[in-house]
């Protein structure tokens, strides 16, 4: 029981590791006075002071990383002191046992084995560094399975699997704590927060859940920009003749004159990429796309005119004119 | 944040054996693995989306460009042309990622590998057996859809089709900030040229 309590706030231990973006989130929520509880088994936690002793004579670097990352979490532990935590934490920490233990998933994996490694070059045997040890190699062998890459330290395995009755894996209440099911939630948990990423990267797709339907509109949104960079590589193409006589000469031309010279041609493209049978949406997302682009010169460089003014002038009344004709 | 952290957590373990030292590598690796994935994310953002990379990536091309129109005249034909144009795009645009990816490298390769196989390209003509689509087959195939899709995407993204799925989603992410600077600049640069040139050079055939 003690161990579980202490199993449970290790979430906070390791909230420095990686997966910021997903775990920060979370992280709001944790309380920092769970904390004490990771060592409760042999140690005393005081209300919601932690300070670093232990963690110093242990040789962890808990209190650093923190320092680094929250600044105010720290850890007490006295060995040798088996008291039981205050009851407050252990209410908190059914309260918010789903934040905890997906913090818990993502965070053992770095910070245990970090620690493990840490507390195992410790000449202290300590009840503490043992338990934990222990707690930290079994944590440790449910996030091998999904990342294959740390060392399998099969004496500390066995030594762990004697005294299981300490090891309790906090997984999610109601969810199965299989090692295997622990990894996989990981593994989802990675998968989901990129397919997060690609839908605001992807016009559209707010309001689409579900991997499947995501997955669609990114495939046809690869696919359409893969059909406009054809076609205006065949649009270059047919004026890439006089590439080489005059670019430099186009170029400088266009800066001196470019507010002019590009008002009447501003009109052909997007009915000419209309009529031509193209799918909306290219039109539509190709003319998105240039809207950011109005800045105001900063170079004399040539080929800044691509950024000036007249994309404004250029684009803003095609842009409104092909948004009112297409509906959107 | 998040950077800081690393090194913290390498250089404060002093203890020198060196089994522990591979140990703490590989942890710290598989650390930063996870949090790679969300700074590839949000550095893809900064690398294409910025104006400064897309003139870079305009003057490149325009130079590049020039440079296919000299080595091959032109033909009169435009589809070959515009192939050639779109291969040159694609391998300025991957040659701007300086090796970072995946997509980027397999699209720099292809062009030596392409350029191989024109030699060979009798011998590849049998080799492939087209898969009949029975109906038990289109059956079993539709069973995992997001697999299949996600196998679609892989085919999709030059040079990632046996990528595992959390990296082929990281490479579809930097490949499609990718496009989408690149279709930007190709469409100013074809706006630009298409003002400048006389309005006969359009209508030729």
């Amino acid at each position: 029981m003690m161990m579980m309590n202490g199993e449970a706030t290790e979430a906070e231990l390791f909230l420095n590791c990686a997966d910021m973006s997903v775990l920060e989130r979370q992280r709001a929520q944790l309380n920092y006075h769970h904390l004490p509880g990771f060592f409760s088994n042999s140690s005393t936690i005081n209300g919601g002071e932690i300070d670093d002793g232990f963690l110093a004579s242990a040789g962890l670097d808990l209190p650093e990383i923190y320092g680094e990352v929250h600044g105010d979490a720290r850890i007490s532990v006295s060995p040798g002191n088996i008291t039981n935590e205050s009851g407050n934490s252990k209410k908190r920490k059914f309260g918010c046992v789903d934040t905890e233990t997906k913090v818990f998933n993502e965070k053992k994996k770095m910070m245990m084995m970090d620690r493990e490694v840490e507390v195992e070059e410790e000449e202290e045997k300590s009840k503490i560094t043992e338990q934990s040890t222990k707690s930290i190699m079994k944590m440790k062998n449910k996030a091998k399975k999904e990342q294959n890459s740390c060392s399998n330290d099969s004496s500390k395995v066995t030594k762990d699997s004697q005294r299981t009755d300490y090891i309790h894996v906090r997984a999610r209440r109601g969810q199965a704590t299989d090692s295997h099911s622990i990894a996989e939630r990981a593994r989802r948990e990675k998968i989901s927060e990129r397919m997060k990423f690609l839908q605001d990267l992807v016009p559209g797709c707010e309001k689409i859940t579900g991997k499947a339907g995501m997955l669609d509109e990114i495939i046809n949104y690869v696919q359409s920009l893969q059909r406009q960079v054809e076609f205006l590589s065949m649009k270059l193409a047919t004026v890439s003749p006089r590439l080489d006589f005059n670019i430099d000469d186009i170029f400088a031309k266009e800066v001196v004159s470019a507010p002019m010279m590009n008002l009447p041609n501003s009109v052909m493209p997007p009915h000419m990429m209309v009529n031509s049978g193209y799918p909306h949406d290219m039109v539509n997302s190709g003319y998105v796309h240039f809207n950011p682009m109005q800045q105001v010169v900063t170079s004399s460089d040539p080929l800044a005119c691509f950024n000036n003014g007249q994309s404004a002038t250029m684009w803003d009344s095609d842009v409104q004119n092909l948004y009112s004709s297409l509906g959107v | 944040m998040v950077d800081s952290l690393f090194p913290s957590i390498e250089t404060t373990v002093d203890d020198a054996s060196p089994e522990s030292r591979r140990k703490r590598r590989r942890i710290s690796e598989t650390a930063k693995e996870t949090a790679e994935s969300s700074e590839i994310n949000q550095e893809s953002l900064k690398r294409w989306r910025t104006n400064r990379v897309q003139q870079i990536y305009a003057s490149k091309l325009v130079e590049a460009l020039r440079r296919v129109r000299q080595r091959s005249n032109d033909g009169g034909k435009i589809t070959s042309a515009a192939r050639e144009i779109r291969d040159t795009a694609d391998r300025v645009l991957a040659a701007s990622a300086r090796g970072t990816t995946r997509w980027s490298r397999a699209v720099l390769a292809t062009r030596v590998r392409a350029s191989l196989k024109k030699h060979k390209k009798a011998k590849l003509t049998g080799a492939r057996k087209p898969r009949k689509d029975t109906a038990a087959e289109r059956k079993r195939s539709k069973l995992p859809a997001v697999e299949r899709k996600l196998k679609i995407l892989g085919r999709l993204v030059p040079g990632c089709r046996k990528v595992t799925v959390p990296n082929l989603l990281d490479e579809a992410t930097d490949y499609i900030a990718a496009l989408e600077m690149q279709v930007r600049a190709m469409e100013s640069l074809a706006e630009l040229l298409a003002a400048a040139a006389p309005r006969s050079m359009l209508t030729r055939p």
